[in-house]
């Protein structure tokens, strides 16, 4: 028999009173018990405004705390209550399974121990970016890394397509425990990113709107000045394509290939 | 407080021209700082004046391999 308990993780969309779906928004109505992770504090009283009960999981973080550890917290305070037989509604800003550890960790978890447990998606950041700028992810490609994860690692990139760098405010923070690295941190970045890009690339600080009275922050800036640029929290680096897209003429010669073939058969059983 | 988070959320639902906005703005009752902080559109005047929280973090990924992790 299935345990009485049920979890659902909603997105609120970026901006309050914009984004949230229908769907969503009856989750948060029924639930027993609901918790909120948001993006901005207006938004956190919208949704206490609509369940004066809720628990907000902001408590959880502290400066110099792993965030690892804030995370695990955040999903056993879920799943407590999941347990115990209530319907649980996790509220997080965005699309829940963006870039977002805690939701999905707290579904799979919820599911483990055989509860049902589903996630309705929401308007993540990522969504408003392609809507503020005018980008179309497919017109040269889209690559999306978390920015210390993209120090970390040796990633190849493709400089004609769109590179979007994530918590950038933190990009080298291996302690996972700071609200904020510095410029020596960047400095690095920067480093990295100038084997594949001019110093003088224009890239672009952004920032989704929050609140219908305010506007999206798109700061345009050289390459150079991310080193010194105020790179908060919620800022994400978007880096357009500096190069066009070289054609692959040997993928290209291999395709027209199969293209004879096919039309060769095609014409000898006709 | 309700009233303003109503506010922003009707906001939120649908486009208001400049005109319903500072109709609506105008029309709320309370405090008189807090129309004007609406009307300076200043966010961090008006979650200040409403007890919203000064900060909130919103960060919820990190690489969970330890491998890269300082002490």
């Amino acid at each position: 028999m299935t345990p009485q308990g049920s979890l659902a993780v909603v997105g609120l969309g970026m901006m309050l009173g914009a984004h949230l779906s229908p769907r969503s928004r009856n989750h948060i109505e029924q639930a027993d018990v609901v918790f909120a992770l948001v993006s901005d504090p207006l938004v956190e009283l919208w949704v206490q405004d609509m369940r004066p009960d809720m628990r907000s999981l902001q408590p959880y973080y502290r400066e110099g705390k792993i965030r690892l550890d804030s995370y695990r917290e955040m999903v056993e305070a879920m799943l407590l209550e999941v347990r115990s037989g209530k319907r649980v509604c996790g509220i997080f800003y965005g699309h829940p399974g963006v870039f977002a550890l805690v939701p999905h960790k707290a579904v799979a978890g919820a599911r483990a121990e055989g509860f049902e447990a589903v996630m309705e998606p929401g308007i993540s950041a990522e969504d408003c970016l392609y809507a503020d700028l005018g980008i179309d992810p497919g017109t040269y490609g889209c690559a999306h890394f978390e920015a210390s994860q993209f120090m970390f690692h040796q990633r190849r990139i493709d400089p004609s397509a769109y590179l979007v760098l994530w918590q950038i405010g933190i990009a080298g923070d291996r302690s996972l425990s700071r609200f904020a690295t510095g410029a020596d941190y960047r400095r690095l970045l920067l480093q990295l990113l100038a084997t594949d890009y001019p110093l003088e690339h224009e890239v672009i600080a952004y920032e989704a709107a929050t609140l219908p009275i305010a506007v999206p922050r798109m700061e345009r800036m050289p390459l150079r000045g991310i080193v010194d640029a105020d790179l908060r929290l919620q800022t994400t680096l978007v880096v357009p394509p500096a190069r066009p897209m070289q054609r692959n003429d040997e993928m290209l010669a291999r395709i027209a290939e199969i293209d004879e073939q096919l039309e060769r058969r095609e014409k000898a059983e006709s | 407080m309700s009233n303003v988070i109503r506010l922003l959320e009707t906001m939120g639902r649908r486009v208001m021209t400049s005109a319903e906005f500072d109709e609506s703005v105008r029309r709320l009752e309370g405090d008189d700082s807090i129309k004007q902080a609406l009307f300076r559109r200043d966010e961090a005047a008006l979650g200040q004046l409403l007890g919203a929280r000064p900060v909130l973090c919103c960060m919820i990924l990190a690489d969970e391999r330890p491998m890269y992790r300082s002490a």
